[in-house]
This record gives C-alpha cells, sequence and structure tokens, in this order.
C-alpha cells in the first residue's frame, strides 16, 4: 500500500472493513461512470477531508502526489488539444475555444479538452486517495481473511497472497543491500548510458533472483514441515460477525452505487 | 448472426454517456477475455512440448513457496527504480524470470499477482478498475515471452516480451486519445524492455553458473563401491514411487484438453445468453422455441448457433474429463 | 529400559547428484524427555540428519536413503511429512524464512490450521504457545518488526503450537546476537525441563547450552564421532580441536584444573566453577597477565580515519550517532562492540560514506569524504557486509575478486598478482571457476572479504565476520584479517564475540546509545565490569571466572593466561 496501516481511534478506523471497501467500491464506480468536473473534484476534497479526519499521512505519499501531479499536466495539456468533441454534450464546454498557441487562430486550446483532462486526472486521484485511506485504515490481515472467506479462493491462494505481502520488505531490503555493496564495490550506479545501467543492474538482479529462489527452498521446506498438505480446506475459520449498523451501511452503500450508475445514465455527473 | 455481431458495439455504445475510461475500460475487459483465451492455448501448447516445474512437482509446497516469493520480488521490483531513470521499475522481471526457469504457469501467475501487488503498492495509480486487465495481460506477455525465448532465442524473446508487454497501455487511447498513447508508450517500452532484457539474461546467467560445480575431493573405493549399491538398491525398490504416483494421477486426471473443450464451451453458452438478455431487454421479445417447421428448426439454430455450438463443446469437454479421471483412477487402482 | 522415542538404524543419505553420503552408518536412540545436542564442524551432515527425523528426506529433498528411522512408532519413509508434523516438529537457522502470517498470531496458527483443527482448538493452541515461551506481548506485532531473537521466539511457538512430542532445531541460533541466543536457549531449555518435550538441537556454541544438554554427539564427515554426557565428550578437549570446533573456556579450563587435581569433576558453566573454585583457599593478587604494550606501541601511528562531533539519526527518532568523535590509527586492529541499536553499523556506515550524518566531520586518509562518492572512497576503505549472499555479485569466484579492481579501473594484469594472493589466503584456489552459490556460508565470507582485499584499500571494516560460522571457519576468517593487519592495513570489525577480539584485537571500542563509551586495550576495557553492565557487554567467561575470584587479577584474556596464573598462584601458596 501506498501508505501503512496504524493503529488509531479514528471514526475511520472504528469503520467496519466490508463497509470501508464497499466506499471503495463506490469511488471507483464514480471514477467511471462521472465525467463532470465538478463531481469528481467535490468527491475528491470530500476524500481530502477525511483523510484529514483520520489524521492521514499526506507528507508520506508526496513522492506520489509530485509524480501524479505531472502526470496531471501532460494529460491535460494533451487533452486540450486532442480532445473528441463528440464527448463532450454540453454545448457550451463543447464549443469554447480558451486561447490559440498558434497565429492565424491555430492550436486551439479548447475548455472541453481541458476539463476532460482535469476530470481524467481527478479520477485517478480519488482513486488514489480511497484505496490509500482504506490501506490506512484497515489492517492487511482483514484483506488476506476476506480474501480467504471468498469460495474461489484455496488454501493456496491465501497463503501465497500473505506471504508475498510479508516477505515484500525483506526483499527490497536486500535489493537495497546489493546495491549499497555494489558502490562499496566501487560501481557508480548512477553513471553511465542506458545500456550501461542496465548492465550494471544485471550485477544486482542475479544474485537478488538466486537468493530468493534459496529463500523459496527455505519457505517451502518450513511449509513441510508445518503440516502444509494435511487437509484440503482449514477449518480456522474466524467467526466473523457483523454488527446490524454495519449490514445497514453496506446496505446503504450498496444502494447508492445502484443509485450513482442510475443517475449518471440519466445524464447526473456527466460533462 | 448479423445481430449477434451488433452485439460488441451497441453495449459499447451504451458506454458512451459515462465517456471514454468507461468506454475503454469495457473494451479493456473485452481484450482480457481474448488474452484468456489465448492464454489457455499457449499455456496447452507449452504443456505439451516444453518443460515446467509444476508438470514435475504439481502443486506441491515447493510450487506454492517459489510462486510467493517471486510475487513478493515482483511487489518489491515496482518500488525498485533504475538508478537515474526513477521510471523504469522492476516489477515484471519476477515474472520473465519465473516463466522461463519454472514454466508457463508459475509465470503467469505471478506476473498477475506481481501485476496487482505493484498497483496496490503505487497505491493504483495505473486506475483501479483496469487492474484485472493489467494482470492477464502480464500473465499473456510472460508466456508470449517464455514460448518465443525458450523456441527462438533471448532476442526475439525480449522483442516479443516487450511488445505483448507494451499491450498494458492499450486502454489508455481509448480512454484518452492516441496522443495520450504517443506521450506515454516510450516509457511502456523501455520499461518492458529492460524487464524483459534482464530476465533473460538472469536466467542465462544463472542457468550457466549451475554448471560451474563445486570441486568435490576424491572419493575413495569404499565409498564410491557403497554408494553405487544404495544407488542400485533405491532403483529396483523406490520408497518414494508411491507418492509420485499420486501427483501424477491428480495431473492426469485433468485431462487437459477436456477442460479447454469446457471452459470454452461455457463461455460461448454464457456469451449467447448475454446476447439473449439484451436482446430481451431492447425488444421485450424472448427466443422462439416453438418449431413449427424444419425452417423454423434451421432459422433457431442460424440465430443461436453460438451458444449451441458452446453446448455441444462444453458437453463433450465434460465427457473427456469424466473418461480421464476414470481412466486415472483405474490405472492407479492396477498399480 | 524405556523404548527410545527416536529409533535411527543404519541410516546413510546421498544426495541427488552426489558420490559421497551426506550420512553415514548413523544409529542412535533418543529417549523421551531428553536434551540431545547434535554439534560438529560445517559439512558434518547434521542438518541432513535432522531432516531424515520428520520425513523430509527422502520425501521432500531428492536422493537416496537406506536404513530405517522410526518416530513414535512410524517409520519416516512410509509417512509423509504432513502426517509426521504432529509428532515431531523442526526449527531451521533462518527464522525470516519460517514466519509466513502477518501478525505473531497468524503465524502460530499456520501450523494448527494445517492440521485440520478447528478454530476454538487453534485459538486454544494459540494461547499456549504465546503463554509457555512467554511471548504474549507479541501477539499483534508484524513478524518484520521483530527482533532476530523474537523471530526465533515466534517460529518456535509456531512449530510447538503443533504440540509435538519432539521438536529439532538445527542451528536456531546461528544468526542471533547474545541476547536474541540467551533469549531461544531459555525457550528451548524450558520446552525440555518444564513441558517435557524431548529436544534434538544442533548448535556450536556450547556455552550456554552445554549445562541443560543430557548428552551431546559430535558428528563429522557424516559419521558420529563422539557420544556420551557433556562432561564426557568435552574431556576430549584435542579430538574436539582436531575437528575444529571450539570447547566452551569454562569447560576447558576445568579440564585441565581436574587433570591437575584442583578439582574432581568438571562444572558445565561458568557460574558452577567459579563456586568450586571460591571455595578454594585465598591468595594474594599476583600481576602475572602479560602487558600488550608491545602491541599498543604498533598500533600507535598516524590517523587514517577521523571522525569528529558526528551527529546521525532516522527520520525524527532519538540520535543513533550523538556527538560522536573517534580516530582510527594505521594498524589499528579493532574491535567495535555494544548492544544491538548502540550506533556501531551507524558508525561505519557514515565512515564510508552510506549515510550522511546531518553534523560532523569524517577524513579518511586526510580527505574530507563528502568530496567523494561511495565508490570513489572504496579505493581507500573496504566494507565487508554481514550476509556475503548480498555481495556476490558475479558466477565465478575468479570474477568475484577481479571486480572490485575492474570497477576501480585498475588494468587486469597489475591486479593479476594480488588476486592470486588473495586466492590463496582465502583458501579457494580449488574453487576458482565455482560458482559461489556453492560454497558454503565460511567460503562465501572469506570470498566476500577476499573482494574487497583486492581492491588494496588502506582500511577494511568487517561488519560481524564470524556470524553463523563454525569454529574452524571463525579461526580462518580472524587468521585472514590478522595477516592483513600484519601488512600495516587497519582492520576495524563489529563483533559480539568478546573471545575472537581478546585473541586478536589491539583496540575495543564500546559503545552505548550513540556514544562512546570505552576506547582503549582490551585488558584495560575489560576491567570497567560496572561501565560494561550498563553498555549489556559481557567479558568473556575466562574473564568473568577469574574477576569473581578474589585471588586471581581482574585483566585475564585467555585459558592459558588463567591457566598459568592461577598455577604461579597456587605454587606460590
Amino acid at each position: 500500500m501506498l501508505v501503512d496501516y496504524r493503529k488509531l481511534d479514528t471514526w475511520v478506523h472504528r469503520l467496519n472493513p466490508k463497509v470501508s471497501m464497499l466506499v471503495v467500491l463506490f469511488v471507483i464506480v464514480a471514477s467511471i461512470v462521472w465525467t463532470n468536473v465538478l463531481f469528481l473534484a467535490a468527491l475528491t476534497l470530500v476524500l481530502y477531508l477525511v483523510g484529514v479526519s483520520c489524521r492521514f499521512p499526506w507528507k508520506q505519499i508526496a513522492w506520489f502526489l509530485k509524480f501524479a501531479l505531472f502526470a496531471s499536466i501532460l494529460i491535460l495539456i494533451i487533452q486540450a488539444f486532442t480532445i473528441d468533441q463528440s464527448l463532450i454534450e454540453t454545448e457550451w464546454i463543447r464549443e469554447t475555444v480558451l486561447f490559440y498557441v498558434l497565429p492565424n487562430h491555430k492550436g486551439a486550446v479548447m475548455l472541453g479538452g481541458l476539463l476532460y483532462g482535469l476530470a481524467a486526472s481527478l479520477k485517478i486521484y480519488m482513486v488514489v486517495f480511497a484505496i490509500a485511506i482504506l490501506g490506512y485504515s484497515v489492517p492487511p490481515t482483514e484483506f488476506v481473511r476476506g480474501l480467504g472467506k471468498l469460495p474461489f479462493a484455496s488454501k493456496q491462494l491465501t497463503f501465497i497472497f500473505s506471504t508475498a505481502w510479508r516477505f515484500i520488505p525483506i526483499i527490497r531490503g536486500q535489493a537495497l543491500n546489493l546495491m549499497n555493496a555494489q558502490k562499496t564495490r566501487g560501481m557508480e550506479l548512477e553513471k553511465g548510458k542506458l545500456g550501461e545501467k542496465l548492465k550494471k543492474m544485471m550485477r544486482i538482479v542475479t544474485p537478488l533472483l538466486s537468493n530468493s529462489l534459496e529463500i523459496g527452498s527455505d519457505i517451502a521446506l518450513t511449509m513441510e514441515a508445518r503440516g502444509f498438505g494435511a487437509t484440503k480446506k482449514s477449518k480456522f475459520v474466524r467467526p466473523g460477525k457483523t454488527s446490524p449498523g454495519a449490514i445497514v451501511a453496506c446496505v446503504a452503500v450498496l444502494l447508492l452505487i445502484a443509485a450513482l450508475i442510475y443517475t449518471s445514465a440519466l445524464g447526473i455527473g456527466v460533462m | 448472426m448479423i445481430d449477434t455481431w451488433q452485439v460488441v458495439p451497441n453495449i459499447l455504445e451504451k458506454f458512451k454517456p459515462f465517456g471514454m475510461t468507461a468506454k475503454g475500460a469495457a473494451v479493456s475487459y473485452l481484450f482480457a477475455l481474448v488474452y484468456i483465451v489465448l492464454l489457455v492455448v499457449l499455456g496447452l501448447w507449452w504443456n505439451k512440448h516444453l518443460p515446467s516445474s509444476v508438470a514435475e512437482d504439481g502443486w506441491s509446497s515447493r510450487t506454492i513457496a517459489r510462486i510467493a516469493i517471486l510475487t513478493a520480488l515482483s511487489a518489491a521490483g515496482g518500488l525498485i527504480t533504475l538508478p537515474g531513470a526513477t521510471s523504469i521499475r522492476f516489477d515484471s522481471l519476477a515474472g520473465y524470470f519465473g516463466t522461463l526457469i519454472f514454466g508457463w504457469q508459475i509465470g503467469a501467475i505471478v506476473a498477475a499477482f506481481g501485476a496487482f501487488f505493484s498497483e496496490l503498492m503505487s497505491g493504483f495509480s495505473g486506475w483501479a478498475p483496469l487492474a484485472p486487465y493489467y494482470m492477464i495481460t502480464m500473465a499473456l506477455a510472460v508466456t508470449c515471452f517464455g514460448i518465443a525465448t525458450k523456441k527462438f532465442g533471448r532476442i526475439p524473446g525480449i522483442i516479443v516480451g516487450t511488445v505483448v508487454n507494451t499491450l498494458c497501455v492499450a486502454p489508455w487511447p481509448l480512454m484518452m486519445g492516441w496522443a495520450m498513447l504517443a506521450a506515454t508508450i516510450v516509457q511502456q517500452v523501455l520499461g518492458s524492455y529492460a524487464n524483459c532484457m534482464l530476465a533473460a539474461f538472469a536466467y542465462a546467467a544463472i542457468t550457466a553458473a549451475q554448471t560451474r560445480r563445486r570441486y568435490e575431493e576424491p572419493v575413495d573405493e569404499e565409498e564410491l563401491r557403497i554408494v553405487s549399491a544404495m544407488l542400485e538398491q533405491a532403483a529396483k525398490d523406490n520408497p518414494g514411487a508411491a507418492l509420485k504416483a499420486q501427483f501424477r494421477e491428480k495431473q492426469s486426471q485433468k485431462s487437459p484438453k477436456g477442460t479447454f473443450m469446457l471452459f470454452f464451451g461455457a463461455s460461448m453458452v454464457l456469451f449467447q445468453i448475454i446476447f439473449i438478455f439484451y436482446k430481451l431487454v431492447r425488444t421485450k421479445k424472448g427466443p422462439d422455441v416453438a418449431f413449427e417447421s424444419f425452417a423454423d428448426f434451421l432459422t433457431f439454430v442460424k440465430t443461436y448457433w453460438v451458444g449451441l455450438l458452446g453446448a455441444v463443446l462444453a458437453v463433450w469437454g465434460l465427457i473427456r474429463r469424466i473418461k480421464a479421471a476414470a481412466k486415472a483412477k483405474a490405472a492407479g487402482k492396477e498399480a | 529400559m524405556a523404548e527410545p522415542i527416536i529409533k535411527i538404524e543404519n541410516v546413510n543419505f546421498v544426495y541427488e547428484g552426489s558420490r559421497r553420503r551426506a550420512i553415514a552408518d548413523i544409529g542412535l536412540d533418543v529417549y523421551k524427555g531428553e536434551f540431545l545436542v547434535v554439534t560438529g564442524p560445517t559439512g558434518a551432515g547434521k542438518s541432513t540428519l535432522c531432516q531424515c527425523l520428520n520425513g523430509i528426506i527422502p520425501h521432500f529433498t531428492k536422493g537416496v536413503m537406506t536404513g530405517s528411522i522410526n518416530v513414535v512408532g512410524m517409520d519416516t519413509r512410509e509417512h509423509p511429512v504432513y502426517e509426521m508434523a504432529p509428532h515431531i516438529g523442526l526449527v531451521f537457522q533462518d527464522a525470516d524464512a519460517q514466519l509466513f502470517g502477518m501478525t505473531v498470531e497468524e503465524d502460530i496458527v499456520f501450523g494448527p490450521s494445517n492440521l485440520g483443527y478447528d478454530y476454538e482448538e487453534c485459538m486454544r493452541r494459540i494461547e499456549k504457545a504465546l503463554g509457555d515461551l512467554n511471548i504474549e506481548a507479541l501477539r499483534e506485532r508484524k513478524p518484520q518488526e521483530l527482533s532476530g531473537g523474537q523471530k526465533q521466539s515466534v517460529a518456535i511457538g509456531g512449530v510447538y503450537a503443533m504440540l509435538p512430542e519432539i521438536i529439532i532445531f538445527d542451528e536456531p541460533t546461528s544468526m542471533l546476537d547474545p541476547w536474541g541466543k540467551q533469549n531461544v536457549f531459555s525457550i528451548i531449555k524450558d520446552i525440555n525441563k518444564v513441558y517435557g518435550i524431548t529436544i534434538v538441537l544442533v548448535e556450536h556454541e556450547m556455552n550456554h547450552i552445554a549445562k541443560y544438554a543430557d548428552r551431546v554427539c559430535v558428528m563429522d564427515r557424516g559419521k558420529i564421532v563422539l557420544c556420551g554426557t557433556t562432561e564426557e565428550v568435552f574431556q576430549q578437549t584435542d579430538r574436539l580441536r582436531e575437528l575444529g570446533m571450539n570447547v566452551p573456556q569454562s569447560i576447558e579450563i576445568g579440564n585441565l584444573l581436574k587433570r591437575d587435581g584442583v578439582i574432581g569433576r568438571v562444572p558445565l558453566s561458568a557460574d558452577a566453577l567459579i563456586a568450586e573454585l571460591k571455595a578454594l583457599p585465598g591468595l594474594p593478587k599476583t600481576p602475572c597477565a602479560a602487558d600488550d604494550a608491545a602491541r599498543r606501541q604498533e598500533a600507535e601511528a598516524g590517523p587514517v580515519v577521523e571522525a569528529e562531533h558526528l551527529v546521525f539519526s532516522y527520520l525524527g527518532e532519538t540520535n543513533q550517532l550523538d556527538d560522536v568523535s573517534v580516530t582510527f590509527r594505521k594498524g589499528d586492529f579493532t574491535a567495535v562492540i555494544g548492544q544491538n541499536g548502540a550506533g556501531k553499523t551507524t558508525l561505519m556506515r557514515s565512515i564510508i560514506g552510506l549515510l550522511k550524518p546531518q553534523s560532523g566531520k569524517i577524513l579518511v586518509c586526510g580527505n574530507n569524504i563528502t568530496e567523494k562518492t561511495v565508490a570513489e572512497l572504496s579505493a581507500d576503505i573496504g566494507y565487508v557486509f554481514q550476509n556475503p549472499d548480498e555481495q556476490i555479485f558475479t558466477d565465478s569466484v575468479l570474477d568475484e575478486l577481479y571486480f572490485g579492481p575492474d570497477n576501480l579501473g585498475r588494468d587486469r594484469e597489475k591486479s593479476k598478482a594480488l588476486v592470486n594472493e588473495v586466492l590463496g589466503d582465502v583458501g579457494l584456489e580449488r574453487y576458482e571457476n565455482t560458482w559461489p552459490k556453492y560454497l558454503s556460508k565460511g567460503e562465501r565470507q572469506r570470498l566476500s572479504m577476499g573482494a574487497i582485499i583486492t581492491m588494496d584499500p588502506e582500511v577494511v571494516i568487517v561488519d560481524e565476520p564470524t556470524t553463523g560460522q563454525d569454529w574452524r571457519e571463525t579461526l580462518w576468517i580472524m587468521d585472514l584479517l590478522k595477516k592483513l593487519n600484519d601488512r600495516g592495513k587497519t582492520v576495524l570489525i563489529i563483533t559480539h564475540n568478546m573471545e575472537i577480539v581478546c585473541r586478536y584485537c589491539n583496540r575495543v571500542v564500546v559503545m552505548r546509545g550513540g556514544n562512546i563509551l570505552l576506547d582503549g586495550a582490551p585488558r584495560d576495557v575489560f576491567t570497567e565490569v560496572e561501565t560494561l553492565k550498563t553498555a549489556y557487554v559481557e567479558p568473556t567467561d575466562i574473564t568473568r571466572i577469574a574477576q569473581a575470584l578474589p585471588y586471581m587479577p581482574d585483566n585475564i584474556l585467555s585459558v592459558q593466561e588463567f591457566y598459568d596464573c592461577f598455577t604461579a598462584i597456587r605454587k606460590g601458596a
């Protein structure tokens, strides 16, 4: 996740994980069906305020926001010049030219294009915010437990997910150590052209891959030693009691999603 | 039949009010279905012509552990960038490598899960609804890469892997226009190339290095004699054979051809059902199954040939699976 | 006589592709409730034996096994590993690879859930494991947040939760610091003495565990060469030395004193020996310990690394380095010691430029390091990391030794002489074309050190050179560093092994909480008992024994010194 889970006592953290996940689904569906900048901006602002209220560490995703800002500017510029006008239903937005960049009324920058590009950027921001807040407020074990309860999810699938998640920081640490060790052997990783850099990366990738295979062997040995394969389906199922309030909230969000799809088909939230 | 071909454009037309993003996402999912079929076809070909560790070990703890650790590597790779070229990440490297070293099943699963984790680590910056599309595209990319590398060599493999991987950006021109593709394609191609190239060369390096065996102290005659006797006896009476036979039995019960036919046929039936439902909603008219003459029956078959053919394939595939399972069981009992 | 719980009869095993038996003619009975220690040099076949006991060999590992192993009445050849798992558990060396769960609780439940127990039974077992092993506080923690000792404790908990009658431990403490080792040994002792579980422990370090073992078996080249009680086995000091094993200092001196008739039985722990020797008649102090002024003089050369007023902290946390100033001189062989988190690694990584202190100055060979990149600094100062697998980049031993000089732009022909010399020094001449992955851990550690030495830096820093190594490898590695030091290079090591500090180093720097607490010759530093306690540093057993005896000087560093001094005092008396 962009931001690791932190155990806090905020209203967002106290929400039932199922409700939180459904709210994220609502945001994802909204990002698909809405194209109106105002609607998207409003939802993004709401998500930001939710993040503030649950003490979300916005500084930790500053790197992402910088990258996203660059991507947004690129999208805005491209859409401003190249938007397909038939996509915009509102006539005055569709027809308005903001300015021309070339003489003789050439290189028109369209308002519709700018707004469309802004809408596209906001779609990405709001989904990222929603999922980041979800990861910050719901312990990762809940996701894996939820995965285990799905009808098609086998014991192996749940094991793969939880083990992969567990080993990500270890593998990353190994890669960083390999890079540091390379530096102490006189190798300047930052210098050289792309081809040279890739050649240097080979020296990191090859030991990283062979070390990972060794770790995989050790994991397999431990799995065997802990009885993996003794039974097909685990009987260890944590009793999941969902409170009546949470059930009502889940139903309400589902109805909101249905309403969202229906109203957007009627043109609400569409530019 | 003409109506059937119109369904796809008609469905896509319905997404137009939701904007290009919805339309792009819908098209991507349709592509993904095609990729899945391609993946299954290529996978079956691989099973027949190339080795894989799943064929040898089955879905054992060794296989599961390999998938888990390579998926972790894929996810961690998404956080590792080429120094000085931060747009190039090594998230798909593990999938490509896994395909070469362990076969298409492990490689495809690692590529798919790795793509998911990589998106997760970056906060779904590639837009969450497209995550399943990326997963399936990556699974296809690594399989194509593996086949091309094993059959034709590293360079063709790298080219194929890079090209197929670039399909990941396919939804973006649909959603944002072709100019958007032009702005992102170079970075995508470079990233794909870097991952394919490193995986191919790392695989070659590791397999070549494995031949550099450790120097062994000379073994005395007595020890050699004892070891030879042990190996001879083991060849006659292998206590592990029964367990291995159980694995082989489980594998052969699956009947890959039957599975493919069942899956493909079921997809066709599902597609037909969606079409019937769509027509029902549009025209308020259900399928006409009252045959007054042979001509009516022929018209019925002509209209719903997709579903009917699918049903035949599915049943045939199911019969094949049942027959294969019975055969394996009988062989197991004999053993 | 009770039936053995493990019965091993004439077992041999050959790995696939090998022409030599990894274990040969093994016959051994283990009884219920017994604490059996299996020891021996690297490659003796200890791990192979462990994997035979729970069925991993032959079901999972490819090879040919003959003979039979019966565990709680089950033949391991006829039962797959998951059927053996409820009766016999196995804890491996690498704690990280044994932890799967996203929390400690999730990890501990892995075994019982695999065995098909329902929720209530699984929770009962989790509670039992957390309670019996005293790790309840770790319940909701993520495995990656735990220390090495805590991780291994959780791994033990995961096996314990399956409630087996037997638990095998395959070098569970080799990668841990002394505090982690103590923690794990304490758990293992309790599992056996309090809860009655049969233990088979593979271990090199006998200091902490000798007093608990009922029996010790020594393996070499696949065979059991010695077997008996701890006292019986460790009496054969010369034989053990031949096998490349280290005898605990307290037992070694106990053997010598027993030979001289001073004591009747050899106590199995330092505390027991102290009690015995304290009972002997008191004698005046006799300063017969050698003065290492000569060693100190050699070290009084010009500075080669100067660190002044260094301050470093990670992202708003407390200072890892808190105004640290230290000078290392040419020819120093310095050990930097201290508890985990004291700032040892942070100091060393700052010196090589991997970490940038918030303030302070570092000069290496007279140059300010801020003017150079880490790669440029590597020509003057080499760093060997703790894990050799994170610093081996090529596919042959020879290429690895050339890697550093090639990066520094040195001509291969000119480097050839040094590379060949180092190849001999590290003892890997026969393996020059071997893939480093096929070397043993000790050989890989020597290779990574050799790879730094071929760069010919003035200063070599080694982070925990002997962790996870057997005694033979430990001595080889340290002798290699001594050779380097004799050639005039400055050697700095981070270590927790006080025995090698006393044996090899001419200077000790003790750190605590980001500060330098003590700095001097080993003989001076290890007499500051109270100060060392605050840094959680314990001197060697022999020093501790001498310090506890009123008639012995408190700056004894070796068994031979103790014996000579003690004999002189007795004669004088």
